[in-house]
């Protein structure tokens, strides 16, 4: 007696006791064929397939948020939000210089006020995009969670943007709860306020940092310790030392046609940003939190032949988003080509 | 769980596509009010007329031809029949923003699309129909050329069809008639978003600002910065008048740059200031007469206000500013603060400014006054094209920025929960 034979016998003992048991017929869904169909012809119905691409990004996207709750990285974004209000009044009410507050709310338009409350969004700005999109990758590779991951059914490229995305949603997450923190905190003192010109300068503050996190993210792509010092210096220091390297030797050659282009740099988007509303005012100074804010603030810019921010904020976003992708791209050309 | 992250989505959706349309102005509604302009006069005979007080600027106009700081028709009556005896007395060649007469004629003429009106307090009006109607005056009339006019009667609402986009001026037959202030009402007329003619009430640059202090016989007060100076005994009758008189901006102002008490006792010191929005502080210094000895008694004392009538500026971009106003008393100007330095532009009467800023600025309008006056706000006609309008949806904005962190917030949560997305 073969093995289905005596299954087939089983099945029928028990399909009599169970009818003597309860007196009816039990009325079995199955024919006889069935219990002698091949695997294939029993799985005729079901399909098994990848999930699609953008169920895959999305999967990867929670998981890499679900990663940043058990990194803390919450804790950390909430208290710079938290820090907003709690600074502006430190500085208006606390701490004084030579018996002025060290920010003077005078201020009749709601937008100057913005200005002064984010004049730390550069540093904040480029510090938060490094620390979360520089960071990612390495930390896959060198905890060797990525070796489980890449050699699934998966696509590399929704394991690279599920990850970017959930870094770029946290940080833009984070300069909107800013933003709105700020309007909040400055308009009872203010008697006038311009929202297009906010919303203006939050768009060219999120184009902004999507060229930090994707610049960030590209760079940490081939490092194995992790991008994040040396996206933060290149982004804070050494791109805002080269453009005015390169404005002032275009000037010195002869090249002032080339030297408003220096002004487009993508590093500079967060002054661009904040000073579309309008210039902070603090007691000692004036100016973004930033290399160009405290060179400029120092007279040392005016000083510099050719260099001259950009003021057209839809040109410079478009600017960095471009470049932003063109860095996504990189970076996926260095991650689809990574030996595992 | 994928159902909370549909409703999360939703939820983000709808903000997203809320925003735009909180965030969008809307421009005021299409209000038929009474408003104010200024008349000027117009005189045509065969092919002449004059005007008041143009700015000049150094610009030349090739049809003026003489200057004179009196008016002198009739001197220029004689010049047009050939006798410019007179009429040389008064020419003088213009000097740079002072006011002056003008007096133009000529078949250069001919041409009235050359002619620029005076009168900086018109309407600009776009291709359209309106009624116009003037409550204040008879004989006025509305026009935009020399030849060009058409008659209001007061009261009496008139139609006009604009052809083409222009500034429309008031204007009076009457040959001394000019100066005066017409109040008028306009349908069908709605300020462009870029445009904003206002009656604004600015500050003048003066004001009375009052501090107590206890002073002995002989004790010498002064006050650098001050017009005039006083010192009435706490709660005196003088005192108590006085500051009735300052608080209706009825007190005369004199020129005392000194008081001098003379018995001991509690004193309120009224010092008439000069002070714009950025002045910082100002000093009182006691003179005791005997021994010259100087002791800073009130080292500062607040004088910036909140009020200052203010406009905001864009980034890199021009805006038109322009106003009329008694330039006999007063100098209208523009100050803002280029870095921590504050920076002053004097707008004239009469005459379009076009300003650009080098970055977002609040600028401050104040009249300073020439002399002292007694009144802390002066109404005038200010009109101001292609500078932002302000408006009331920013609390939306801030709303509408803080629920699009905290949806990014909850997506933080949400994915901390178990994962049962996966299918086992």
């Amino acid at each position: 007696m073969s093995r289905e034979d005596r299954i087939a016998a089983k099945v029928e003992r028990r399909a009599a006791k169970a009818e003597a048991r309860l007196g009816e017929k039990i009325e079995d869904a199955y024919d006889e064929s069935e219990r002698t169909m091949s695997h294939d012809e029993a799985c005729r119905d079901s399909v098994y397939s990848t999930p699609s691409m953008l169920t895959q990004i999305g999967i990867c996207y929670m998981t890499q948020m679900k990663r940043f709750t058990k990194q803390r990285t919450i804790w950390t974004v909430l208290t710079l939000l938290i820090a907003i209000p709690v600074l502006y009044y430190v500085f208006t009410e606390v701490l004084t210089v030579n018996g002025a507050p060290l920010i003077d709310p005078h201020w009749n338009v709601a937008n100057i006020g913005m200005a002064t409350v984010l004049a730390l969004a550069p540093v904040i700005t480029i510090f938060l995009s490094t620390n979360l999109c520089g960071a990612m990758l390495p930390q896959e590779f060198n905890e060797r969670t990525a070796y489980l991951s890449l050699p699934l059914p998966m696509s590399r490229f929704s394991f690279y943007i599920g990850k970017f995305l959930s870094g770029f949603t946290l940080v833009m997450g984070v300069t909107a709860m800013a933003y709105g923190i700020a309007i909040a905190i400055v308009l009872p003192n203010s008697n006038l306020a311009y929202t297009s010109n906010m919303f203006s300068s939050l768009m060219t503050m999120v184009a902004g940092v999507f060229f930090f996190c994707a610049f960030s993210y590209m760079l940490s792509a081939k490092s194995k310790r992790g991008a994040t010092m040396k996206s933060l210096l290149i982004l804070l220091i050494g791109l805002p030392i080269l453009a005015f390297a390169l404005s002032y030797v275009f000037y010195t050659v002869n090249m002032d046609v080339l030297c408003p282009i220096t002004g487009y740099f993508p590093c500079f988007i967060p002054d661009v940003a904040v000073m579309t509303m309008g210039t902070p005012q603090l007691s000692m100074m004036s100016g973004t939190a930033s290399l160009y804010g405290m060179l400029n603030a120092f007279g040392v810019i005016s000083a510099l032949p050719g260099f001259e921010l950009c003021t057209d904020t839809v040109v410079v976003s478009a600017i960095a988003m471009i470049l932003g992708i063109l860095c996504l791209m990189r970076g996926y050309h260095v991650i689809s080509r990574r030996d595992m | 769980m994928r159902t909370k992250i549909e409703i999360f989505a939703i939820v983000a959706l709808l903000a997203l596509l809320s925003a735009p349309i909180a965030i969008t102005d809307t421009s005021d509604a299409d209000d038929v009010t009474e408003d104010s302009a200024m008349l000027m006069s117009l005189y045509q005979s065969d092919s002449f007329y004059r005007s008041y007080a143009k700015q000049y600027y150094g610009s030349s106009y090739v049809n003026v031809i003489y200057y004179t700081e009196e008016p002198c028709d009739d001197a220029f009556v004689k010049a047009l029949n050939g006798d410019v005896s007179e009429m040389s007395k008064y020419a003088k060649e213009p000097e740079y923003n002072k006011p002056y007469y003008e007096y133009y004629a000529g078949s250069s003429y001919q041409n009235s699309s050359d002619i620029e009106f005076q009168s900086p307090a018109g309407i600009y009006l776009d291709k359209g129909d309106y009624t116009i109607t003037v409550t204040s005056h008879e004989g006025v009339s509305i026009g935009w050329g020399t030849y060009d006019t058409i008659p209001l009667q007061k009261g009496t609402p008139t139609k006009v069809h604009i052809s083409s986009p222009r500034t429309v001026y008031f204007v009076t037959d009457s040959y001394d008639q000019y100066y005066d202030i017409v109040n008028y009402k306009i349908e069908g007329y709605a300020p462009t978003e870029s445009e904003s003619t206002e009656h604004m009430s600015v500050k003048t640059t003066n004001t009375w600002v009052v501090f107590t202090e206890q002073f002995e016989s002989g004790d010498q007060i002064s006050c650098s910065n001050a017009i005039d100076l006083r010192a009435y005994k706490a709660n005196s009758p003088e005192d108590l008048d006085f500051r009735q008189d300052v608080e209706k901006g009825t007190a005369y102002v004199g020129s005392n740059d000194n008081v001098t008490v003379s018995e001991n006792g509690t004193y309120n010191i009224y010092c008439y200031m000069r002070y714009t929005p950025f002045a910082q502080s100002y000093y009182a210094g006691v003179t005791i007469v005997n021994t010259d000895e100087y002791d800073y008694i009130h080292p500062t004392f607040q004088v910036l206000g909140g009020d200052w009538t203010t406009i905001y500026v864009e980034n890199n971009k021009t805006f038109k500013i322009s106003s009329t106003y008694d330039q006999s008393k007063y100098m209208l100007k523009l100050i803002y603060m280029d870095g921590l330095y504050p920076m002053t532009i004097n707008i004239a009467s009469g005459m379009e400014y076009e300003i650009t800023m080098n970055s977002a600025t609040e600028c401050y309008l104040i009249l300073d006054t020439i002399e002292p006056i007694s009144s802390p706000t002066v109404d005038i006609f200010v009109t101001i094209t292609d500078a932002p309008v302000p408006d009331d949806s920013s609390m939306v904005f801030a709303v509408v920025s803080i629920l699009i962190g905290i949806l990014f917030f909850g997506l933080l949560f949400v994915s901390g929960m178990k994962p049962r997305w996966s299918k086992k």
